[in-house]
């Protein structure tokens, strides 16, 4: 078993332009001006939009019953100080041209949590510019059998070839716009598609994690069988 | 009332032509697109959130396997972080829509006093 919390604080740094000219002009007598709701959403702007505090579960693809062995502390060790790579394999060494081959902006790589590592796992993610996102992991804290059967996670597991390999598509329970691929490899690998949070059009998760798994395969470690 | 409702009825005020908006074009591009840029900038957040929607690992007693629903709950739940943020990316293009329809009604009435103007000038 493993669990790890954190805390996590976003900032926005742009602004919000508020000058609108010479401001509203309306018909009636009473003053209703446009000027203090953009001054609150400023505020809002330049505040930081979100604080979180949230128990995590080092990757939403983690963790079954099944496999509990020991509890681990809260993680909020500085990246600097962290392994290159916690896994066999990392899924940010994806070179730019191919995640941007698998239609994904580059530009928008995030390691980890936003920054943050979790013992056990390697995560690496990107956005798309149309309605959806990547995260991919990698992970040594459990099996490839494990990750497949996790029913808390997945529904509906579906064994699949992708580009001669074995894999197997794994849907989100209770997200119906995300959809896993896992591999079998020495620490397995999960490729996940779920929806950008402004996403108001969505497509099928599992065909478009399809995709880019045939995309990037060359990209992922060898099979382990 | 939400800022969401504020910038509702603020539309719906422009919708019925008692509110307009005198704005510089640029200012309106301006104002829309660093509206669009914090859209965007929210959007980041989606994938460190996507490994925060469910939380499991707390063991299974009972207090823990409460936890790990009070979590996921806060994770992506009705009320979670992640229904938040969703929350200002609507927000913020309500804004971009009123902003723009307000523009719009306000070049609409001073065209109209412009005709007025010039008919009356010809007189």
């Amino acid at each position: 078993m493993w669990f790890t919390t954190r805390g996590t604080s976003f900032g926005y740094p742009g602004k919000l332009a508020t000058d609108t000219g010479r401001g509203m002009r309306r018909k009636t007598a009473q003053q209703t001006r446009i000027a203090r709701p953009v001054q609150a959403v400023a505020v809002v702007l330049a505040v930081g939009a979100v604080t979180a505090a949230a128990g995590c579960s080092g990757g939403s693809h983690t963790t079954t019953a099944s496999s509990s062995t020991s509890a681990v502390p809260a993680s909020t060790a500085p990246v600097a100080s962290a392994p290159a790579s916690n896994t066999a394999w990392n899924p940010c060494s994806i070179s730019d041209a191919d995640i941007a081959a698998a239609g994904l902006n580059s530009a928008t790589k995030q390691v980890g949590a936003l920054g943050v590592k979790f013992p056990g796992w390697d995560i690496c993610a990107w956005l798309s510019n149309s309605w959806y996102q990547l995260n991919v992991y990698s992970t040594n804290s459990h099996t490839y059998d494990e990750v497949v059967q996790n029913t808390t996670l997945f529904h509906d597991p579906r064994p699949v070839t992708v580009g001669g390999r074995a894999a197997m598509l794994l849907p989100h329970v209770n997200e119906s716009d995300g959809c896993t691929i896992a591999f079998d490899a020495v620490d397995p690998v999960q490729l996940a598609v779920s929806a950008k949070l402004s996403a108001e059009t969505f497509g099928d998760p599992c065909t478009e994690v399809t995709r880019i798994a045939g995309v990037l395969l060359k990209d992922l470690p060898a099979s382990k069988k | 009332m939400s800022e969401l409702d504020v910038w509702k009825q603020l539309a719906e005020e422009v919708a019925q032509g008692n509110l307009s908006l005198k704005v510089h074009r640029e200012g309106l591009d301006a104002a829309v697109k660093d509206l669009q840029d914090y859209i965007d900038h929210l959007d980041t957040l989606g994938p460190a959130l996507e490994t925060v929607a469910t939380v499991t690992g707390l063991g299974g007693f009972q207090i823990g396997v409460l936890l790990a629903q009070k979590f996921t709950e806060k994770g992506s739940g009705d009320e979670s972080i992640k229904q938040r943020v969703k929350e200002l990316q609507v927000e913020a293009r309500a804004i971009q829509d009123t902003l723009r329809k307000a523009a719009i009604a306000y070049a609409e009435t001073d065209q109209q006093y412009a005709d007025v103007l010039a008919e009356r000038t010809q007189l």
